[in-house]
This record gives structure tokens, C-alpha cells and sequence, in this order.
């Protein structure tokens, strides 16, 4: 097995094998990004509190401007940040160590892919500075909206003014990603499937693998016609051929079906490593063994495959046949059943148990919260066409959207980077920051998105640009209710800046750990060294116990490392 | 007491080979690509009432039938290439077959689409065309992609030992059956009308 050794700044950083230092890589990028697409949200929030004043670090918005930034701002988040941070991070980290083997299937493939995720977002940021400005067709990228400045039927356009857009750029930019999370989801799999540590069988591996693994398998399933329908619209804009412009003979809707048959199974994609994370910490700190393992286990396969036929519910405003309507109604309600029993299964694993309120928990006691409550119970309405028709196109919408999303992408993903920071760095975090990092976006969090629940119920479209020109709108108290919410969201904006503090610092100058184990977990990641060497091991584990065997009678210690006789 | 000594070899050996389960897991990822693409012609097919419009020639039905057998045949020589060399047979006459028919088909494919070309039907002529053009220049980029593969593993068949090169076949050639195995969905939706 290989040696730790120490390597250079380039090395490390650009063209590391290492499955720990590519995760890290990705991380940083993806921290990157998220710069930018939160200050967007920040700008186009400030506008719509305070139409018609200029935002402090951008100037007056207009109605361009505010198409721009929610695009981007949509595509940022969707894309980069929550597929990139929960397939790309969290597999690359985890999958090798979680599983007791050294590296990846195909490290080389592994470096290819994040160096095909760094042409993406080059291409992405690009886009912002080309002469027509940033995409402003909104982040589903709907045709004839998304086939740029130019339109169909416009031959004055020159191949160069069409290829130097930046709806171009963002479509290759999203094939360029998707290619990279290919490589990687291809490498996740392989690397379960053959490379487990001697005793880690299928059904001995934590729940967080199994559970990047099916999101990765489903993106496969369900990323193909959606690479197909970017390939027709980027010949559409470049070549002039006619596949969503109805005056040929093409369909607009046509790119709803291809896009949407990948952006619902996407949601599960994002949503299932989340709850992985969420079965480890919760079970570790619970003391107990998780509730229903292979329970869980059903449930997601349930839901993967019926995540497949619900995407139409993205559409019963869009103009396609009120029977499908029902039909796709019906799935989509039935889709609730199998992630209810997940989220009872974890409610059930911190029935009685001996419950650690520290960091990590916290996330995750607040993502189980939040998304049941507030994003999943009213996905229950939107799913329901009846009352979709009425509410689609308004706030309400986007509050949906944000509760579920919100709760699993980012408390997701904080659970469990507060949860392996000690592991990944050998350092701690400070747990005064953390604390205060985890109460204000809670609360702000909410301040920012249960208002928008109100403003939708009460008839507040979305995708408006500027509200003081809708005089209905501006009655009180919706202006207030805007202003919360905008308030809400800067505060939440500015205190991932007390995160990033607390990030950098204490990766470079935090309290060294005095234990490997500090939570006295049982999976494998925690019994080597922290951070761990090149090559994760000293030497390959042997495992004979499942990851949640806690509290275990006649055993000196209440847990049971899965390497331990 | 963390771990037990153990050294590399002990390390169980798969029985399916990583490289065989990616090249699967990129055929299903090319399935659903192919898919997509397949239902958004079939759909826009539907919604006209002359598929192909009026007034365009019509594709070379026989040439391309020719050229189907052709590639066909690169498949089953491909296949007795990998069949030989299960039974520890080297017989590289095989793969360069396969190379040789695969590049004959892709040639044929490349010059009825200049011949195509040369009639005045563009990409823009209208829906149908765009479609031809899209879905046949994919499959053949996917040839040629197959076929660069297949030269790849050609060459590196020398330096292997006989179990290695079988495994490689197998990934290879099971990526050039896909290939293969979609022209006849794509040839009987697109020619046969």
C-alpha cells in the first residue's frame, strides 16, 4: 500500500489520485461557486424587498439584470452546488474510506472528471462576461427563452455571435458536468462493487454508500435524455436547426419532457446521499443501532424507481393533457409514502436512545425538521394538480422548493461536514462558531422562506421582476412580508461567512484532535489515523460487524468498530 | 487492536471486472441518451401528417441495408475474436476484421451523408433532416469512438498476457455490440418509412 508522502501545493491541489484530495478539490470549487450564486440571491432579494433603490456592491437592478441573476443563480445552485457537493464531494470522500479500501476503481479516471468539472465552471463564469451578458431564460432553460438573444428565424446572426452566447456556454457547461459526474458515479460504483474490504458485504456497508451509489445509478438512469435535449438545443441556437421552434414542425414542450424526465430524478439524486449522512450521524449519536436497515433500504429503491415517473408534475401548467395530469398526481403523492418511512425509520432510531446534541446532530435533527415538515408535507399539495394549477406559479412554489432543498443540500451537507472535519483536516472546529453558525441559519433560514408561503397563498407570482408595478402586490402587508424575507436572507448569507471563518481557521490553525474516534463511531473512517495517510490504511481492514452495532450488551465499550473482533 | 496485518494479495479478487461494469454503466447511460432521442423523433414523427415532407429525396434504403449487414458482421467477427480467446486462443485475424468492417461501414455512412449533402438537404431543411442528421452523425461518432477503442485494445494485445487481453475484449467488444445493436432500431425508424 502507499506510503504517506508530502507533496506541493500544484500537486495536491491540480493533479492529486488521491480520492480525499479530489473530494477536497471539488469542495473548494463548489465553495466558490456558491460565492457567486449567493450573492446573486442577494442581489435580486434586495430588489424585490426594495424595488427601484440600488443594491449596495451592485448598483440599480433591471429587469435584465434580475432575469439574469435568478437564472444564474438557480442554475449555480441546482448544478454545481448541490449535485457537484453531494455526488462529487460526498462520494469521492466517503465511498473509498467508508468501505475500508485504499483508493478509487480508476484514480485517473477520478482526476479526469474534476478536471472535466473545472472546464464546466470555467464555462460557466465565462458566460457572465460575454457581450450579450449571462443566460436570462430562467434556470429550466424552456425554449424559445433559452435559444439566446438571437431567436429562431434570425440569419443576420452571425455562427460566432451564436456560439459566443452565453446560453451556449452554459449548455456545454452542463454537458461538461454531467460528464464529470458520469466518470465519477461510473468510479463510485465499480469501486463498491469490487473494491470492499474483506468481511464489508453488501449488506454490512453504511447506509451513506448504498445511498450515493443509487443516487449515482439514477442519475444515470435518468441523465441521457436530458444530454439529448441539451444537444438539440445547442444545435438549435448554433446550427439553425428546428427542434423546439414550433414553426418548423418542432415542439417547446418537448424540451419540458426531456429536461424535467432528469430535474425531478435529479431532486432524489441530491436528496438520497443527504439522507445517508443523515443515518450516520443520527445513529451515532443516537447510541443506538439504526431503525430498519433494509427498511430503509426498500424504501429508497421504491423511490428511485417511482421517481422516474412523476416529472410531469413539474409541468400541469405547461399544457399537457389534464388525464396525464392525473396520473402523474397520483405518483407523485404516492413518492411521499417510501421517504415518510425513511424519515419515521430515523425518527425511531432517536426513539430512547441516548441522544448527543453536539454539532453534527444538531444539522441533522434540524434537516429531519425542516424537510418534513415545511418541504415534504407541502410537496403533498403541490403534488396534487388541483391544487398546483393554482399555486405553480407563485411563491409558494419557491418556498416549496427551498424547505426541501434547503434542509437536505445545505443542512445536509454541514451535518456532514461537521461531522468529518476532525477526520479530513485532524483539526476541530470551534464548536462557539458552530453553535452560532447553526442557530442563526435556522432561524434565518426560516425567516427567509415561510414568508414566501404567505406571499404565495396570497397570490404573489414569481419570475416578476419588479413588484412595485403590480399594485395588488403592494398592499400591506406584503411589502413587509418581502422585506422579512429579504432581511432574513442577508442575515442567512452573512452567516455562512462565520462558517467559512470557522472553516479556514481551524483547518489551518484548529485544535489538533487527541482521538481518532471523537464520536466513538463504528464505521471504518474512524479507525485510522486523522487525516488519513495516502492509501487510507496502514493496512486493509477485516470487518465482521454491521456500521450500526451500538450499545451492544456484555461489550466493555457502547460501541463496536466494524474492524473489531 | 484497530486492524489485522494483511498484504495486498489477499485482497478478494472480483468476479465481474471493473472495467467491464463501467463500460455497462456507460451503455445505459448511451441507452437513455439514444432513448431520448429516439422518442423525440418518434413524437415529432407523430405530430406531422408526411413523414419525410414532401419534396425531399428519399434515403438510400438498399445502400444502407448493405451497409447494416456489414456492420453486423464486424459484430460476429468481433464476437469469435472474444470466443477464441475464451478458450485461450489468440486469433487477432479476428479483430482486424472487426476494425476493418467497422471503418468499411463508417466510410460507406460518411459518404452517403456527403452524397446527401451534395442533393441540397440541410440541417435546416426541416424537422425530419435535422433529426437524420443528429441521430446518424451521433451513432457515428459513437462508431468512431468504438472503433478507436478497438484499436486501442488492438494494440495493446501484444504486451498482455491471454486473461488480460480476454478481459479487455470483453469490455471493448461489449461496448462495440451496443454499437452495433442500436443501428437496426435507428435504420428501421429513420429509412424504413
Amino acid at each position: 500500500m502507499n506510503t504517506h508522502q508530502k507533496h506541493g501545493f500544484w500537486h495536491r491541489y491540480f493533479f492529486s489520485l488521491d480520492h480525499k484530495d479530489i473530494g477536497f478539490q471539488y469542495m473548494l470549487t463548489i465553495f466558490f461557486m456558491v460565492a457567486i450564486g449567493g450573492f446573486f440571491a442577494y442581489v435580486f432579494r434586495m430588489h424585490l424587498a426594495f424595488p427601484d433603490m440600488e443594491v449596495p456592491l451592485f448598483g440599480l437592478v433591471t429587469n435584465t439584470d434580475y432575469n439574469m441573476l435568478i437564472t444564474n443563480h438557480g442554475l449555480i445552485m441546482m448544478m454545481w452546488l448541490a449535485l457537484g457537493m453531494l455526488l462529487a464531494v460526498a462520494g469521492n470522500y466517503l465511498i473509498p474510506i467508508l468501505i475500508g479500501t485504499d483508493d478509487m476503481a480508476f484514480p485517473k479516471l477520478n482526476k479526469l472528471s474534476y478536471w472535466f468539472f473545472l472546464i464546466s465552471v470555467i464555462l460557466m463564469v465565462t458566460s457572465f462576461f460575454l457581450p450579450k451578458g449571462g443566460v436570462r431564460g430562467g434556470w429550466t432553460m424552456y425554449p424559445p427563452l433559452s435559444v439566446g438573444d438571437f431567436g429562431y428565424n434570425t440569419p443576420y446572426a452571425t455562427f460566432s455571435d451564436r456560439f459566443f452566447s452565453s446560453n451556449s456556454f452554459v449548455l456545454l457547461a452542463i454537458v461538461f458536468e454531467f460528464t464529470a459526474l458520469l466518470m465519477g458515479g461510473v468510479n463510485f460504483f465499480v469501486t463498491t462493487l469490487n473494491k470492499r474490504a474483506k468481511g464489508m458485504t453488501l449488506m454490512k456497508m453504511p447506509l451513506v454508500v448504498w445511498m450515493i451509489n443509487i443516487a449515482s445509478v439514477l442519475f444515470m438512469f435518468s441523465v441521457g435524455p436530458l444530454v439529448a435535449g441539451t444537444f438539440m438545443l445547442l444545435l438549435d441556437i448554433n446550427v439553425g436547426t428546428g427542434f423546439y421552434d414550433p414553426y418548423r414542425g418542432g415542439d417547446p414542450l418537448l424540451w419540458e419532457h426531456l429536461f424535467w424526465f432528469f430535474g425531478h430524478p435529479e431532486v432524489y439524486v441530491i436528496l438520497l446521499p443527504p439522507l445517508g449522512i443523515l443515518a450516520e450521524v443520527i445513529s451515532v449519536n443516537s447510541r443506538k443501532p439504526l431503525f430498519g436497515y433494509k427498511f430503509i433500504l426498500t424504501m429508497t429503491l421504491i423511490a428511485a424507481v417511482l421517481s422516474m415517473m412523476v416529472w410531469a408534475h413539474h409541468q400541469f401548467v405547461s399544457g399537457i393533457d389534464p388525464r396525464a395530469a392525473t396520473v402523474f398526481s397520483i405518483f407523485t403523492i404516492i413518492i411521499s409514502f417510501p421517504f415518510a418511512g425513511i424519515i419515521l425509520a430515523y425518527i425511531a432510531t432517536m426513539w430512547y436512545g441516548k441522544l448527543r446534541f453536539n454539532l453534527p446532530m444538531k444539522w441533522a435533527v434540524g434537516s429531519v425538521v425542516l424537510f418534513t415538515l415545511l418541504g415534504g408535507f407541502t410537496g403533498l399539495h403541490l403534488g396534487a394538480s388541483v391544487f398546483d394549477i393554482y399555486a405553480h406559479d407563485t411563491s409558494f412554489v419557491v418556498a416549496h422548493f427551498h424547505y426541501t432543498l434547503f434542509p437536505t443540500v445545505i443542512f445536509g451537507s454541514f451535518a456532514g461536514i461537521y461531522y468529518w472535519f476532525n477526520k479530513f483536516s485532524g483539526r476541530e472546529l470551534n464548536k462557539t462558531l458552530g453553535n452560532l453558525h447553526f442557530w442563526l441559519t435556522f432561524i434565518f433560514f426560516n425567516g427567509f422562506a415561510f414568508p414566501l408561503f404567505l406571499l404565495g397563498l396570497a397570490g404573489q407570482q414569481r419570475r416578476v421582476a419588479n413588484y412595485s408595478q403590480i399594485e395588488f402586490l403592494m398592499q400591506d402587508p406584503l411589502p413587509l412580508y418581502r422585506q422579512i424575507a429579504t432581511i432574513s436572507a442577508v442575515i442567512l448569507i452573512l452567516t455562512q461567512f462565520i462558517f467559512l471563518f470557522n472553516f479556514i481557521w481551524s483547518l489551518l490553525k484548529g485544535k489538533k484532535v487527541s482521538t481518532d474516534n471523537p464520536w466513538e463511531a463504528n464505521t471504518l473512517e474512524w479507525q485510522t489515523s486523522s487525516p488519513p495517510p495516502h492509501g487510507n490504511f496502514k493496512t486493509y481492514p477485516i470487518v465482521y460487524h454491521g456500521p450500526y452495532e451500538y450499545n451492544i450488551p456484555d461489550r466493555d465499550t457502547d460501541f463496536t468498530p466494524q474492524n473489531e473482533k | 487492536m484497530n486492524s489485522i496485518s494483511t498484504s495486498i494479495t489477499e485482497t478478494q479478487k472480483p468476479p465481474v471486472s471493473g472495467s467491464l461494469i463501467a463500460v455497462i454503466m456507460v451503455i445505459i447511460v448511451e441507452m437513455m441518451f439514444f432513448g431520448g432521442l429516439v422518442s423525440a423523433y418518434i413524437l415529432a414523427e407523430a405530430g406531422q401528417i408526411e413523414w419525410p415532407p414532401a419534396g425531399q429525396p428519399r434515403l438510400p434504403f438498399w445502400l444502407t441495408f448493405g451497409n447494416m449487414i456489414i456492420l453486423l458482421l464486424s459484430a460476429y467477427t468481433m464476437w469469435l475474436y472474444i470466443h477464441r480467446l475464451k478458450k485461450e486462443i489468440v486469433a487477432p485475424i479476428y479483430l482486424k476484421l472487426s476494425v476493418f468492417l467497422g471503418s468499411l461501414f463508417f466510410l460507406i455512412q460518411g459518404y452517403e451523408w456527403a452524397r446527401i449533402l451534395l442533393f441540397g438537404i440541410q440541417t435546416q431543411a426541416s424537422l425530419f433532416t435535422s433529426f437524420f442528421y443528429t441521430i446518424i452523425g451521433l451513432h457515428g461518432f459513437h462508431v468512431l469512438v468504438g472503433l478507436i477503442i478497438l484499436l486501442y485494445i488492438w494494440r495493446k494485445m501484444s504486451t498482455q498476457k491471454v486473461e488480460n487481453q480476454y478481459n479487455y475484449a470483453v469490455s471493448a467488444g461489449t461496448f462495440w455490440f451496443f454499437v452495433v445493436a442500436l443501428w437496426p432500431i435507428l435504420y428501421s425508424l429513420i429509412y424504413l418509412n
